[in-house]
């Protein structure tokens, strides 16, 4: 057999490999083109390609050109006037760079296929992400296209350290991911981490990040021991820390590693606005966070077991306001917390203008009827309110805080005080029990270990906590 | 996690009181007073005063309510039970704000009614304890106090109010628990009248009750307390009123800003000499008549008062020792000092030297008045 009719048969062969694989595709694109030298098909799928470029730039050239070369290099170099244009392995590859958004061309002539890369998604804007907001600083924020995501990190740190690992993670899915860090910042251990564990995780379809964020985590948990922003400046800020970050196709979100306990308490104004008040403000979310936690469980711990503890005025005050409802404390509490989350979940799932409005309803009515009814006394309200408006202050760590408030509040109306210890205690020692990529979740509290981290409870100088974080023998 | 299961079931078999305490703030009836008074026979006699909340549904609105109590048993654990015989939901004693004896309790005797007091983890130690002088303590709950509803909070408030501290005998239940093991058993307690001023019921909480061995055996008046502080190292404010330098029949009074008395005690053959130097700082408060407030002035009135606190000290001191009462903890503070020697009453051959030194560092104003 000659080597034309190799060719020719191979041709075929892929072809129909190819046709069969993504049958029933409407988008999927054959553009057959006969020369002289023997058919030419173009394959792509019209959604995620620019059809234009394709026809201007692939199709165009192929169809008016009166002496074809056999010679694919010729082709490659000389005919097709796609920027990015390389070989393709076999038929797998093929359907690989198909579906990514690749035209892909098939020869009759020519036992070898050529991609040439046309995507073309539709995406969002540069928006603000609705749950970062800020009040002075970067208002970018992160869309789902993989390459502008790239180029908001790539417009801010003009370094040649600064690395973007490529991967396709996701069994069937074949999902793009990056995997950035600033080489020498990062300790190479992190990087090492993650990136074994996202190549080893058992990923079917990466779809979104928090299954990034999950193959990361080293222990089940309530607690976000991985971090994850939408915002560009953030994701910078932590890589000139020392940190991993890692983007990915069709999120928005950003995973950031290693993720500590302490991050919950910063937000970007903190380091946009003047340091003294930013210092203070972070302070309220600390009080806020023991606020939220504490508040119910401790209570539900004073007003069932240890009236001694409370003055005299507000212990009367609080036996005048209870003396109209009729159910135990705990039941009272729990009837509340309920309320607020109801009002909470419907304030999220409504259109926000329906939502701002049903807070303010619920707020003011519902709670006002809640007294009226019998269901709840003033005081109750006045904490479950305050306790449930702290932790707006630390939106990230929400589910985590009211689950162990509810373990407090069980806690401290089973036992009382102490109780309400235990659960304090059982509390600490399940975070102290985290870790992040190696790193206590805790740090740089609960060890003597020699640390940089200059911004924990008040932010120091900018110049002294945009370094790396990580203990000093392993900058 | 496991080891975490297993923590939370020991330490909730710890603390497993917790659950079977359960009770609602609304579900229980709070004691702000409690007197105690005795019969004929000695047995003890409650009457508390108490707070209750409760839903009205006749208005419709959650209120309190003062409600009193009144029993009578063989001993006090007796007595507070059968308390709760008269009242809808368990009296709770943890806001209580006063115990109060009345004279004849006094007079009878505190001690078999201490150990219950002590012993139950509800009553609060740190609850202030009074003697009521007078006759009737059924009057006294009834009385209409127009500072507060309750006598027990009302009670709790003057006691907290440094204004008078200096004329009284200031003690929480737990300072007496110490107080009364201490030396020959002697101490103070406050003691308080019920009095009308212009038709309305009045608290007066004035002088001081001597306790010896639980018992009541002598009165201290306001004077008497106030020198009872100042030999005592116990004074943080008052008055002096000492005559005028320059016309004897007016008076000039200093305010004391701070006190210091140094104790010492030393045996000289048959004798035991008490030594008390006290130190005063006072700043110039009154005047009846003008003065002028040169050097001479000053150290005139300081040499008055000096003179004035010597005496009162001195006639009080020799008054309890003619009675018999170390009223000054003279016993104690000889046992501290010389453990190996025994004298069962030290107070009997005690003397007592005073070295006294009022300092005069201003006026409160103004220097001078005319």
């Amino acid at each position: 057999m000659s080597k034309k009719k190799i060719s020719l048969k191979k041709y075929e062969e892929h072809l129909a490999i190819i046709k069969e694989q993504l049958r029933n595709n409407y988008d999927v694109i054959y553009r057959s083109i006969d020369t002289e030298k023997g058919p030419i098909t173009v394959i792509y799928i019209t959604n995620i390609c620019n059809k234009s470029f394709i026809s201007d730039y692939i199709v165009k050239p192929l169809v008016t050109c009166e002496n074809i070369p056999e010679n694919i290099e010729k082709i490659k170099n000389d005919l097709i006037f796609a920027d990015d244009i390389g070989f393709v392995n076999d038929v797998d590859h093929a359907l690989q760079l198909i579906l990514s958004g690749n035209a892909v061309v098939l020869f009759g002539f020519i036992d070898k296929m050529i991609y040439c890369e046309a995507e073309e998604y539709t995406s969002r804007n540069i928006e603000e992400p609705p749950t970062e907001i800020v009040i002075k600083g970067p208002r970018e924020g992160f869309n789902e296209k993989l390459s502008d995501n790239i180029s908001l990190i790539r417009r801010r740190i003009h370094n040649p350290k600064l690395k973007f690992e490529k991967l396709l993670i996701g069994e069937q899915s074949d999902t793009a991911v990056v995997l950035m860090y600033i080489e020498d910042q990062a300790p190479a251990k992190v990087v090492e981490f993650v990136r074994n564990r996202i190549q080893k995780a058992k990923i079917k379809f990466l779809l979104e990040s928090k299954t990034l964020d999950e193959a990361l985590q080293t222990k089940r948990t309530i607690f976000d021991t991985i971090g994850y922003t939408e915002k560009p400046d953030k994701v910078v800020a932590k890589l000139t820390e020392g940190r991993v970050a890692i983007l990915q196709e069709n999120t928005p979100f950003a995973v950031t590693a290693p993720h500590f306990f302490v991050e919950y308490f910063s937000v970007g104004e903190d380091y946009y606005l003047n340091g003294y008040g930013q210092s203070y403000f972070r302070t309220v979310r600390w009080v806020a966070f023991f606020v939220s936690l504490l508040l119910p469980g401790l209570y539900m711990a004073l007003i069932a077991y240890h009236f001694k503890l409370i003055p005299y005025i507000f212990a009367f005050r609080m036996a005048i306001t209870r003396s109209g409802v009729p159910f135990p404390a705990v039941v009272e509490i729990m009837i509340m917390m309920f309320f607020f989350q109801v009002l909470r979940e419907a304030g999220i799932r409504l259109p926000q203008p329906i939502g701002s409005a049903l807070s303010i309803v619920g707020a003011l009515i519902l709670g006002d009827a809640a007294i009226g009814a019998g269901l709840a006394s003033e005081i109750t309200l006045l904490i479950i309110a305050l306790s449930s408006i702290s932790l707006f202050l630390i939106p990230k760590m929400y589910a985590a805080i009211l689950l162990w408030s509810n373990i407090l509040l069980l806690l401290s109306a089973l036992l009382g005080l102490p109780g309400f210890y235990v659960g304090f205690i059982l509390f600490w020692s399940h975070v102290a029990d985290l870790t992040t990529c190696g790193y206590p979740y805790l740090y740089p509290m609960g060890t003597f270990k020699t640390f940089n981290f200059q911004d924990l409870i008040l932010r120091d100088d900018l110049d002294d906590i945009s370094k790396n974080i990580f203990y000093k023998d392993e900058k | 996690m496991k080891v975490k299961m297993i923590a939370i079931l020991l330490l909730c078999s710890i603390f497993l009181t917790g659950c079977f305490s359960y009770i609602d703030i609304n579900r229980v009836i709070f004691v702000t007073a409690l007197i105690i008074d005795v019969d004929e026979e000695g047995a003890p006699i409650f009457i508390a005063e108490a707070f209750h909340s409760f839903r009205s549904n006749e208005t419709n609105t959650e209120r309190g309510n003062k409600v009193f109590y009144k029993s009578k048993g063989e001993t006090v654990f007796d007595a507070v039970r059968q308390l709760n015989a008269y009242s809808s939901y368990k009296l709770n004693y943890t806001q209580n704000r006063a115990i109060i004896f009345t004279e004849r309790a006094a007079r009878h005797g505190l001690k078999e009614f201490l150990d219950f007091l002590h012993r139950d983890q509800e009553l609060l130690i740190r609850t202030f304890i009074l003697i009521y002088i007078g006759n009737d303590p059924e009057e006294l709950m009834e009385t209409n106090l127009k500072e507060n509803e309750y006598l027990g909070l009302y009670l709790y408030e003057t006691q907290e109010n440094p204004v008078l501290a200096g004329q009284r005998a200031i003690e929480r239940f737990n300072q007496y628990l110490n107080n009364r093991l201490k030396g020959r058993r002697v101490d103070i307690l406050t003691t308080f009248t019920h009095d009308k001023i212009m038709g309305e019921d009045k608290i007066n909480i004035a002088g001081a009750a001597v306790m010896q061995e639980d018992k009541l055996v002598s009165i201290l008046s306001n004077d008497e307390v106030r020198i009872y502080h100042l030999l005592m190292d116990t004074l943080h404010t008052g008055l002096l009123i000492v005559p005028h330098p320059a016309y004897p029949d007016k008076k000039v009074v200093l305010e004391v800003l701070k006190g210091n008395t140094k104790t010492s005690i030393k045996m000289e053959e048959n004798t035991i000499i008490l030594k008390k130097s006290i130190d005063i700082r006072t700043t110039f408060a009154e005047t009846q008549e003008s003065i002028v407030l040169d050097q001479g002035t000053i150290e005139k009135l300081q040499q008055e008062a000096d003179f004035k606190i010597e005496n009162e000290a001195k006639e009080l001191f020799n008054l309890y020792k003619e009675k018999g009462i170390d009223l000054f903890d003279v016993q104690d503070i000889f046992e501290t000092k010389y453990p190996q020697v025994t004298i069962p009453n030290v107070m009997e051959v005690t003397d007592l030297e005073i070295d006294v030194n009022v300092k005069i560092e201003g006026s409160t104003d103004i220097l001078n008045f005319r």
